[in-house]
């Protein structure tokens, strides 16, 4: 069914009526700034690419031509969209080393089988990416401290009114964990094991993939939970193996 | 919620316990018998952040643990070759980053309890007033590839979260039907990325404040054979 709209000229418009593409500009090393643009923070991007094609694409031209023959990535990491935990800087990520997912709290969700609802299987769509067609050996979910997700987790009583409640709800056997088993703690501290108790929520939603699952159980697929504290610079690292 | 044998609520499913718990910073000792190579490289990676960055900006990383203020949100592909803190130089609270296959954002309507992306969005634009978002799509991505080999009979979680670039698929296939694949699969990365901020636009909060003038929203492509990007911005006319 073709879902097509098509402009006064006939041709089929993928942008909505009263919007319209400006500002084509092609960056490579020969780029040069437009002085009188005043978007600092996307000029900025753009400014940096041309940095990483003359500092880091051409000095390992060899290394980018193979990669874009193909990739081969073995760990597939699991992390927040924060702003202070970028996987690449934290684990210094070589070109075509990981695939990465990035989500608000870094969770994954239940398999609900083959049929979810396109909206609905960002995170399984590439699970079964990695895990099925690219053949990977290791998911590993690192969730962080200062987490926005897990404290909207944590001090919400109603998960129905929003896109970030409906999504962090996910969460809640480790909300339930933590305030049964350390209901002395201060709120801070109970936060933090949370953070910690979700990922172990994320890996256990990983296993119900049947194919993850099965992998795990024949010793070819390893997960691992990680938590990054960002303010004391440090990681805990976990496996979780059957017994 | 089930209970192990000592009543204590558990997290993990029967027959799955926690193990090799350890703690990585700049004392870290790699253990020499771990035989989990791809693992204990991050590790490493970790210990040397740790030192290299982490401890030499010591007032940066203070003053981030007090809270982040990012301008951007960048909604890039999970492919290995396409890490924006790589492609950008992002630095520690610059931008929110989400990636998912291909790069994709799904119409606001029908969104319930598994939205990724748009808890992101939500979140970025509503509760930390980012000025700019940035759709990041690639060559060579496999999600776009899917998206142009589907059929009706496609299956699967990844055909399922790629359908959503059906009009840039057709659009394509309509105005250049005598190109080799190879080159109408290049030009759908392109449009699919026009499919996602046109989904951006669909959400109330998003289309409101691009029309007052507060938020930006842009579109990129990277073309990780020849180092070289394209980048484009949605205006209203």
């Amino acid at each position: 069914m073709s879902t097509t709209t098509t402009t006064t000229t006939g041709q089929p418009a993928i942008l909505p009526e009263g919007y319209e593409i400006t500002n084509i500009v092609a960056v490579d090393e020969n780029f040069n700034p437009d002085p009188t643009s005043e978007q600092d923070v996307v000029d900025k991007l753009k400014a940096k690419f041309k940095d990483f094609k003359i500092e880091v694409f051409l000095p390992n031209i060899e290394l980018f031509e193979k990669l874009a023959e193909g990739q081969d990535p073995k760990v597939m990491l699991i992390t927040c969209i924060d702003s202070r935990c970028n996987p690449t800087m934290l684990f210094g990520l070589e070109a075509g080393e990981a695939f990465v997912v990035r989500n608000v709290a870094n969770f994954v969700h239940p398999y609900e089988g083959q049929h979810v609802a396109h909206e609905n299987a960002a995170v399984g769509a590439a699970i079964e990416l990695a895990v099925t067609v690219m053949d990977i050996k290791h998911i590993v979910v690192v969730g962080h401290s200062n987490c926005r997700g897990i404290k909207a987790l944590m001090t919400r009583d109603d998960f129905t009114t929003d896109l970030v409640g409906n999504w962090v709800k996910v969460g809640l056997p480790a909300k339930e964990k933590v305030k049964q088993l350390y209901p002395e703690l201060s709120f801070d501290e109970q936060l933090s094991l949370c953070q910690k108790e979700a990922v172990n929520v994320s890996l256990k939603n990983l296993l119900t993939y049947p194919y993850v699952k099965e992998r795990v159980k024949g010793g070819g697929l390893h997960i691992h939970g990680m938590h990054y504290n960002l303010r004391h610079g440090r990681l805990t690292s976990w496996d979780i193996v059957r017994k």
